[in-house]
């Protein structure tokens, strides 16, 4: 008696689980999306901030630091893009609703095409019924015809 | 001799330890002390001089010069400064002092200009180094995004129509492996019986790799190619051999244009489903051939080829060819005699694959208990591409009869009923007399409301070739003269062998001709009797006089017989009796047959 119960009541935590592991992932992702571009305007800035001229030594220094920024620059963007491949491999594999809409478009659409090919078919068919009847009447009602044979040798 | 003197350590030793325990150390110089105390310790004199100072001292006599000892205090004071300059300068060098101020000139108004201008351009130098260095990443990071957008663009326009799979421990990156499979291998509620294979196991996942251009390449396992089923089929003629050219499996040619990334690898991809599909046929049929209740007869078997024997005189070849090897090789092995289509070959069993393969699906999908899978047979894909062989090779039989009986017989023409089932063929017979002969050489004219006259020597039936089973319908009266199977009068179709039909026809034929002439010869006197395939003229007084139709072969002969004044009629008419004489006129045109039956009527 409570087995479907049990069995509609474990679907329904299976769903409730994978719909909160899926809001999960999203912050999750969301977070890395905003860290990398924070990190990204942060180092930017410092860049701008390193442009006033001092003495030497203190150049020296925020040269060496503007080189820091610069490739943690470089580095916030390509994580960035990686994040963006991520998504899109999320998209290729866990994309369940454009998959099936497109599969039954599809499906939809070789039926059609099913239903003109087999249209066409007859419509060919028929005609090729037609253009036989009429060789066929030209060629044993003629009054020259070749036999298999003699039509070969002359090939 | 030189004399080495140490400090002492700069530790702070205990003086002294009171009786209450508390340690006593030195009083710790003042930072002004300290420097001083340091000079103090330095000795200006140089041993040598202190032994020469002593033996001076020894010396001192009366001769001396008054200034003698003011220079050598000059010199003394001069090595003391030298001494005291090596000093500061050592310890300055050292850092044990700092120096608390110096005297530097003031720089001038160009002197800071220039220091500005030096700092400015060092600054923007690296600002300028930096900038081209995240141009250079920009770029790249621009590439990769194309590259990346190609790549997955074509990707998800090729799951809309194959499965993709993702490969563990191998992440997309550019120019490297993409770390994505294709999955070509059947559904679950696939038969296994019918996927199984070894050859194609290693098709199951293709892998799909980006290059250096981000676009898709799918690269074909190791070792495997893509292979084409081709079907012949072989049948010797009794009478004659033609040599056909063989048609050519249609080529899958192979995409390499790389700016269609997706359409050459959905081409390459749809060959392989395809090569896989011909496979399966391949072991399809070697299984079928294999088992006991088999219909056919198996010659030889292997890898890539089967020979059977699909039935009396036909010989089916299966062979996987390899796209790109050529074709020629496989030909010569085969006797080429007259071959049907083997392109509608290869589609036929391709279909009932595939009729086999949805069957199973629906079958394993369908809820409840199964009705009836006991009794049916199971699908046996040879066993119905040996009929269609069977029944093609009838039917060719057949036409090829029809050909010769139609060359030898005039007004004999047949066409072909196309009846789009795989096993059934018919085919249309007719036999007329044209109106010219039927009205003695004169054209009559004819109202255009007149009905045409029906007379009994328009001869039609339909031969309808059903696997290997010929019939006839169609028929006024079955003939059963020399058929086989049900004789009987009044039935519209009667069963015959293909090698029985020429006989069948010509009788029919001919009985309508004896028909036509007949009710000729009945206008111009009543003394004409018929008789099956004869018409009897009975002679005054002298005896009867018959021509008789015999069909031989392809063509009707005739006969003219006399029989002698005696004779019973009815044995004469029969035929029971020896005629006195006979004489063979051979195949006659319909109009020399007409105009001897006038002559006959009007001269007898």
């Amino acid at each position: 008696m409570n087995k479907p119960g049990q069995g509609g009541g474990g679907a329904a935590a299976t769903t409730a689980a994978a719909a909160a592991a899926t809001i999960h992932r999203q912050r999750a992702l969301l977070q890395r999306a905003d860290a990398d571009i924070a990190n990204l305007i942060d180092n930017f800035a410092h860049m701008l901030k390193a442009a006033r001229v001092n003495d030497p030594v203190r150049n020296a220094q925020e040269n060496f630091q503007m080189d820091i920024h610069a490739s943690r620059v470089v580095q916030a963007a390509d994580s960035l893009l990686k994040l963006v491949s991520e998504l899109k491999q999320n998209a290729v594999f866990s994309d369940f609703i454009s998959l099936n809409e497109c599969i039954a478009e599809r499906a939809a659409r070789f039926e059609e095409q099913n239903s003109d090919t087999e249209r066409l078919l007859l419509s060919v068919g028929e005609e090729l019924g037609a253009s036989l009847v009429e060789l066929e009447t030209l060629y044993y009602k003629s009054l020259q015809r070749l036999s298999p044979a003699e039509h070969q040798a002359q090939e | 001799m030189a004399k080495v003197t140490l400090d002492s350590l700069p530790l702070k030793r205990v003086l002294a330890l009171e009786e209450s325990g508390i340690e006593l150390y030195p009083p710790e110089s003042s930072q002004d002390e300290k420097p001083l105390s340091l000079l103090q310790s330095l000795d200006f004199e140089r041993p040598d001089e202190k032994e020469a100072k002593k033996s001076k001292s020894g010396k001192d006599g009366a001769s001396q010069w008054p200034w003698q000892g003011l220079i050598e205090h000059f010199h003394q004071a001069r090595e003391e400064l030298m001494t005291l300059l090596d000093f500061i300068a050592h310890v300055e060098s050292n850092e044990a002092l700092t120096v608390t101020h110096m005297m530097k000139p003031k720089p001038l108004p160009n002197e800071a200009g220039a220091d500005l201008a030096l700092r400015t351009a060092s600054k923007s130098r690296s600002y300028k180094e930096i900038a081209s260095y995240l141009k250079r990443n920009a770029k790249s990071l621009e590439r990769q995004v194309e590259r990346e957008s190609v790549f997955y663009g074509a990707l998800m326009r090729l799951q809309r129509n194959w499965k993709i799979k993702r490969q563990r421990g191998v992440s997309a990156g550019p120019g490297g492996k993409a770390g994505f499979l294709m999955d070509l291998s059947f559904p679950l509620s696939v038969d296994p019986s019918l996927i199984s294979s070894s050859r194609t196991a290693a098709w199951t996942l293709i892998k799909v790799n980006q290059d250096a251009n981000g676009l898709l390449s799918v690269q074909i396992p190791a070792g495997k190619t893509i292979t084409t089923l081709q079907v012949y089929l072989s049948r010797e003629l009794e009478e004659y051999t033609s040599k056909q050219q063989l048609e050519q499996p249609p080529r899958r040619r192979d995409n390499r244009d790389p700016d269609e990334g997706t359409s050459s690898a959905n081409h390459r991809l749809r060959n392989i489903q395809l090569s896989i599909f011909d496979e399966l046929i391949f072991e399809c049929l070697c299984r079928d051939v294999l088992q006991p209740s088999s219909a056919t007869s198996l010659h030889e078997i292997g890898e890539s080829s089967l020979d059977i024997g699909a039935g009396p005189s036909i010989a089916s070849f299966f062979r996987l060819v390899e796209d790109d090897a050529a074709n020629d090789a496989a030909l010569k092995e085969v006797d080429v005699k007259r071959l049907p289509l083997a392109g509608s070959l290869r589609i036929y069993l391709q279909q009932g694959f595939y009729s086999m393969l949805l069957a199973s699906i629906v079958q394993r999908s369908a809820p409840g208990p199964r009705a009836g899978t006991g009794k049916e047979e199971p699908a046996n894909l040879l066993k119905n591409f040996s009929v269609l062989a069977r029944h093609r090779s009838a039917g060719d039989k057949i036409v090829s009869l029809l050909d010769t009986l139609v060359l030898q017989v005039p007004q004999l023409w047949f066409r072909s009923h196309p009846t789009w089932r795989p096993f059934v063929s018919a085919w249309d017979v007719y036999f007329d007399i044209p109106e010219a002969i039927m009205n003695g050489g004169q054209m009559k004219h004819l109202e255009w409301n007149a009905l045409v006259r029906e007379t009994s020597a328009t001869f039609q039936c339909t031969l309808v070739l059903r696997q290997e089973i010929l019939s006839i319908e169609g028929l006024d009266g079955c003939m059963p003269l020399g058929a086989s199977g049900q004789e009987s009068t009044g039935m519209k179709s009667c069963v015959c062998s293909v090698s029985e039909l020429p006989f069948f026809l010509l009788t029919q034929i001919a009985g309508k001709v004896i028909g036509w002439l007949e009710e000729e010869a009945v206008l111009l006197g009543p003394r004409v009797k018929r008789d099956f395939l004869s018409i009897v003229f009975n002679i005054q007084n002298n005896g009867l006089v018959s021509l008789v139709a015999a069909p031989s072969g392809y063509c009707i002969n005739w006969w003219l017989r006399f029989y002698s004044f005696g004779s019973d009629d009815t044995a004469a008419a029969s035929g029971a009796s020896a005629p006195a004489s006979e004489r063979f006129l051979g195949p006659l045109p319909l109009e020399t047959l007409r105009a001897v039956v006038m002559d006959l009527a009007i001269n007898l």
